[in-house]
């Protein structure tokens, strides 16, 4: 497969997913365009052998947060505007009293693991892998979030939901 | 849980469409054709500079004199022969300090042209122990200033970045790298610095946490050589709607400027907080990150700097916009190996006499 075809098939399978956990991390689009980009640049210069699809999958996913991290501590974030060409894509609508604008009022750690694991589907386990953190802390980091979630929204217990 | 069903809707709405993935896919094909550029001082790069230096150090140390500026920027922006000319050129040394906590920052030495410049700090632990916790290094250990973070030394429009370097993990010092561009002419000023609580990232809290408490304010002067070329003037494209007349081109060894006027006065949304809007990112596309901007080296070698950093500056007693972009290059170019630099397409060549 040229790099063309790689990259059209990495966008196509990926793009949205790495779009979704940028959003959780940072709370806005603009920015996903710019992890895709480190995370596809990567795999395309650096080729990895995959055991499998879900394997690929989380492997990308790890390096979308390790890329969103990036973000969040550099200080050039801290000190330079955005002015990057951005392939716009509008921000859900997290409305008053919405499970995701409560979600969006979690730290970043709470918000990561809730969204890998509602959403992804993932377990504890494979987020510890993503994250590069132990499992007992994504348990802490889910049962906190939780917690946060049932105050937020009041009183919803979203042990359940599990 | 309708809730959870909620939460699922929300985030699978969020998503990219056929025609941004296929810009995604030929920006990061296109990106992996690329050799990496040079993002960060090169270690063993440093550690040759170092060694050529190294007897200089040793008796300016002792002497008090202030490190040259070509032992402070050649580890950082290229040791090459025609590089070490262009500093010894414009590069000046500064050497104002301030010392809270036992950390002292220290400005080094300035470089630049009319509207950019780089200086570089050195921060030391005055115990003399090493500067970072016992085996971290920078790769490990992401580190953010406080405070401004830098010098301020003229009124206008600015925007910059900054970045550590640790030549050596084990010795009591860092560097940190900073970066300015302005729409103001910056070769001369008293810049004011001003740095809080040095802070590092922690992978594990995901919290930012404090390494060395203190504040840091020194104050220095700027005055060094403009070596900048000035092309064009009056020179028109049209794109996006708009048609604009270049002013004024500016190339240096260490940076570009674009300065250009928009036939339209740009109208900003009343968006109530910091961030920027999305009607506000698209205007800013028209008039900024669209126009092109390439620096083609004599060796062939085109330097992207659209993304680079401006202002725009809307008359609306004209309808016009005044419009400037530039950034301070990764690396020293001697003008004699830049070749031309392409503005909205516009072509300049760069004269070498």
């Amino acid at each position: 497969m040229n790099i063309n075809h790689q990259a059209e098939r990495l966008a196509n399978a990926y793009a949205d997913a790495i779009l979704r956990l940028s959003y959780t991390y940072l709370k806005n689009t603009y920015d996903a365009q710019d992890v895709c980009q480190t995370v596809f640049v990567k795999l395309l210069t650096e080729p990895r052998e995959f055991d499998s699809a879900g394997h690929e999958r989380a492997y990308v996913l790890r390096m979308a947060a390790n890329a969103c991290k990036d973000l969040l501590k550099s200080p050039w974030r801290k000190r330079t505007c955005g002015l990057e060409t951005v392939l716009e894509v509008p921000a859900p609508e997290a409305g008053d009293g919405s499970v995701l604008a409560a979600v969006n009022e979690l730290p970043a750690h709470y918000r990561t693991a809730i969204y890998l694991f509602y959403y992804e589907g993932y377990q504890a386990a494979e987020i510890g892998k993503i994250l590069g953190v132990p499992t007992a802390t994504v348990h802490t980091r889910l049962a906190r979030g939780r917690a946060r979630l049932k105050d937020i929204l009041g009183g919803m217990d979203y042990e359940r939901s599990v | 849980m309708s809730d959870l069903f909620d939460y699922k809707k929300e985030m699978s709405e969020l998503r990219f469409t056929e025609i941004q993935k296929k810009a995604l896919a030929e920006a990061a094909a296109s990106a992996a054709r690329t050799p990496a550029k040079r993002r960060r001082p090169v270690f063993r790069t440093a550690l040759i500079a170092a060694a050529m230096a190294a007897v200089l150090v040793v008796g300016s140390s002792a002497a008090g004199i202030l490190p040259s500026p070509a032992e402070i920027f050649t580890p950082l922006f290229g040791g090459a022969a025609a590089q070490t000319e262009v500093i010894d050129k414009i590069g000046r040394p500064i050497g104002a300090s301030d010392t809270d906590n036992g950390i002292t920052i220290t400005a080094e030495a300035i470089m630049g042209d009319q509207y950019n410049a780089v200086i570089v700090y050195t921060l030391t632990r005055d115990d003399g122990e090493r500067f970072l916790p016992e085996g971290k290094g920078l790769d490990e250990t992401y580190l953010m200033m406080g405070g401004y973070g830098g010098a301020s030394w003229v009124k206008g429009g600015a925007h910059g970045g900054s970045w550590f370097v640790d030549e050596d993990p084990e010795d009591n010092q860092i560097q940190l790298v900073e970066t300015a561009s302005s729409n103001v002419a910056m070769t001369k000023g008293t810049a004011n610095a001003s740095f809080e609580d040095l802070q590092y990232w922690n992978a594990e809290t995901e919290q930012a946490e404090l390494l060395y408490p203190g504040k840091w304010k020194l104050r220095f002067e700027v005055d060094y050589e403009d070596c900048s070329v000035r092309l064009g003037g009056g020179e028109a494209f049209s794109q996006d709607g708009l048609n604009f007349t270049i002013d004024e081109i500016s190339v240096s060894p260490i940076a570009v400027r674009a300065a250009y006027t928009a036939d339209e006065a740009v109208v900003w949304s009343d968006a109530p907080s910091g961030r920027q809007s999305e009607e506000d990112a698209r205007q800013s596309q028209r008039y900024l990150e669209n126009v092109e901007v390439l620096l083609t080296k004599t060796d062939g070698t085109v330097l992207d700097l659209s993304n680079a950093g401006g202002s725009i500056s809307p008359d609306y007693d004209t309808g016009i916009s005044l419009c400037a972009k530039g950034q301070v290059l990764e690396e020293i170019i001697p003008l004699a190996e830049l070749q031309s630099i392409s503005v909205g397409g516009v072509v300049y060549e760069i004269p070498h006499n």
